[in-house]
């Protein structure tokens, strides 16, 4: 087995990284429409949060996680409240949205590089130790925590979605909104819903990928153009189909270096994203609409 | 009505008064990594030019006019470093400039200072591409070059098959290692490569690479202190010890990675830039340490800025404009803290080499 399975390992580890940050995201796209790229800045902000809390406040770890939740909802929510709420309100098409996505990812890194500066910080909860060795492969049981939390969360965000009355009404609204306003589902409730949730997920996503690595205020633009290859790959109007994506992604980026130079790491994803948009842009599990081609 | 005229008179009176001020001064930029991952360098770097400036202005400072510096982050990115000395330039009218660390932030200056008539006097940027990158660049530290000499030197004396490098994709890092190549061409030893970007997620699969691939020596060279921890981390997570570890300046000079990760680290080489530490240089040590109730931990670092701020000083007393300043560079024979420092003809410090050193039970000792 050697390395061949060392890398499918590590292709997990990646993959389920990048699923965390895809999943949230495509929750928020798959019912608002618009691609949120500051989700990406969720993601940083919440893994800082945990950080100030337990880190520098000596708050108890678990405690810490519960608030940090906490902050990434409100966060999410109020970027919708704020700021996408009053474009929609003023009927400004998508990519106003998207414009705006990017300002607040901006903005918020901003943030974060004025509250807590760029130096690197570390939330220092876990020490760094060996792996356990599985079939000759290493793995930490902080990454087999990673690689489980993204399985469990694609069972249950595949159960929520089709069996809770809110992820119905979210597909309902993502299916056509006029249609679900005439039945009684308030959109503007669900698109409040999808970012609480989605954002949730991304405080998940901030706090293992901040226990897995060092703390930069970039760090969620990073992951969320991986995040984002992957939702693209796996179908981004499909949350389950967004966290296979990442998992794909993850372990094609990985087994792509074990005979190409590793440099060409990035470029591999990329190249996987323009296949993936030229000849199947609606992914692995996206969802095609009557007339649509791939 | 009257009221107005009062205040279009203060106006004129304050832009008057803060005109006669500028020009009691002389300011010289510096471009400084002072946050992301090799802030400690340019936290240092700061500091040592605040004494040095503060010296120099209680000496009666350039020809009686006060010395100003105007410190900004480059942040190790050379996009920031460009953006910097624009501003500076065309918004502050700042012509001479000095800056540490960072090689690629020096490289993507070099091609406009001479058009735009500025000077910059670099310190601890190390990558040989620096050497005759631009008339108006001038280097107060030894290029890595010889770094990489004295490694493959060793590496050959040890009489090696197989060695493995894991870069970092920067001017700096990448530089060394291509330096590296070209020392043991055609000593036929292999070399394996493997190289990361600045913001990779992580660098597991490349660590597994080099674990799987039965090496004699490994060499990583990352840009920054960051980087390194990403890069042993993973290593420590992997179980990966290596035979006989290299390591480049930068985690020579981390004391934290050394304490962080001593069972890799424990016996690994590296080669640092090694300025003679004489009675001045202890002096100003002694002083940085009573001004900021900390030693200096990056003590190269600390002395070659303050020589770079004390030599810029003495070069501005000849003359302020950029060609007095060259001029004064190209012939200098200054006696700095560090030594007779003197330019060769690419406009690098002469005599300025790099020593060997080794991790034992946790501290770097000169070999």
């Amino acid at each position: 087995m050697g390395i061949a399975f060392q890398l499918f390992i590590n292709g997990l580890i990646a993959g389920a990284i990048y699923a965390l940050v895809a999943a949230g995201f495509s929750l928020i796209y798959s019912t608002c429409r618009f691609i949120h790229f500051a989700h990406g800045a969720t993601l940083a902000f919440s893994a800082y949060v945990t950080y100030f809390l337990f880190s520098s406040l000596g708050f108890d770890f678990w405690i810490s996680v519960i608030l940090t939740l906490i902050f990434a909802g409100v966060l999410g929510w109020g970027m919708n409240q704020l700021v996408y709420k009053r474009l929609r309100k003023k009927k400004s098409s998508n990519v106003i949205l998207l414009i705006a996505s990017f300002g607040l990812l901006i903005l918020l890194e901003s943030l974060i590089l004025i509250l807590f500066g760029a130096d690197v910080k570390t939330i220092g909860f876990l020490e760094v130790a060996k792996g356990l060795e599985i079939f000759g492969a290493i793995i930490t049981p902080l990454q087999i925590f990673i690689v489980a939390s993204s399985l469990v969360l694609l069972g249950l965000l595949f159960f929520f979605m089709k069996k809770t009355k809110i992820g119905k009404a979210m597909r309902a609204v993502s299916d056509n909104k006029e249609v679900s306003e005439i039945v009684g589902i308030s959109a503007e409730r669900i698109y409040s819903w999808s970012f609480i949730i989605g954002s949730v997920i991304a405080g998940i996503a901030g706090i293992l990928v901040g226990l897995e690595q060092n703390l930069e205020p970039v760090m969620g633009t990073t992951l969320m153009v991986k995040g984002f290859t992957g939702a693209i790959v796996g179908g981004i109007s499909s949350v389950p189909g967004a966290i296979l994506g990442s998992f794909f992604l993850g372990l094609v980026e990985n087994f792509g270096i074990w005979y190409l130079p590793s440099g060409y790491k990035d470029a591999i994803a990329f190249v996987l994203l323009f296949v993936f948009l030229l000849f199947k842009p609606n992914g692995i599990l996206g969802i095609r609409k009557r007339g649509e081609k791939g | 009505m009257n009221k107005k005229i009062i205040g279009l008179i203060l106006i004129i009176g304050v832009v008057f008064i803060v005109g006669c001020k500028q020009e009691e001064e002389i300011k010289i930029g510096a471009l400084f990594p002072l946050t992301g991952g090799l802030s400690q360098y340019g936290e240092v770097a700061e500091r040592s030019a605040a004494i040095a400036l503060e010296e120099i202005n209680e000496a009666g400072g350039i020809n009686g006019k006060n010395l100003v510096i105007d410190f900004q982050d480059h942040q190790c990115n050379s996009q920031q470093a460009v953006s910097n000395f624009e501003q500076m330039r065309s918004v502050k009218g700042i012509q001479i400039f000095t800056s540490v660390a960072c090689s690629g932030t020096v490289l993507s200056l070099a091609p406009m200072l001479e058009d735009k008539n500025a000077l910059l006097l670099g310190t601890i940027v190390t990558s040989p591409k620096i050497t005759g990158s631009s008339p108006n660049v001038f280097r107060n530290w030894a290029s890595d070059d010889k770094e990489a000499k004295l490694f493959s030197e060793e590496i050959i004396k040890m009489d090696l098959k197989k060695i493995g490098v894991i870069y970092e994709e920067t001017d700096y890092a990448k530089g060394l290692k291509l330096s590296l190549d070209k020392y043991l061409e055609g000593s036929g030893i292999e070399i394996v490569s493997e190289s990361f970007v600045s913001d990779a997620v992580d660098v597991r699969t490349q660590v597994a690479k080099l674990q799987n691939a039965e090496l004699d020596l490994l060499f990583i060279s990352p840009q920054t202190v960051t980087n390194a921890d990403k890069v042993l981390k993973q290593m420590a997570e992997a179980g990966f010890k290596p035979k006989i570890l290299f390591v480049n300046d930068n985690i020579i000079k981390a004391s934290n990675l050394i304490s962080e990760y001593p069972e890799i680290l424990e016996d690994a080489v590296g080669a640092d830039y090694v300025i003679a530490k004489g009675d001045e240089a202890l002096e100003f040590l002694g002083k940085y340490e009573e001004k900021y109730g900390e030693p200096c931990p990056q003590e190269n670092i600390c002395i070659a800025e303050y020589d770079a701020i004390k030599l810029l000083a003495e070069a501005l007393k000849t003359g302020e404009s950029v060609e007095d300043v060259k001029d004064y560079l190209k012939n200098a024979e200054y006696e700095g803290i560090s030594g007779i420092i003197q330019f060769d003809e690419n406009n690098d410090r002469d005599n300025s080499e790099y020593s060997l050193f080794k991790i034992e039970e946790g501290i770097v000792v000169k070999q």
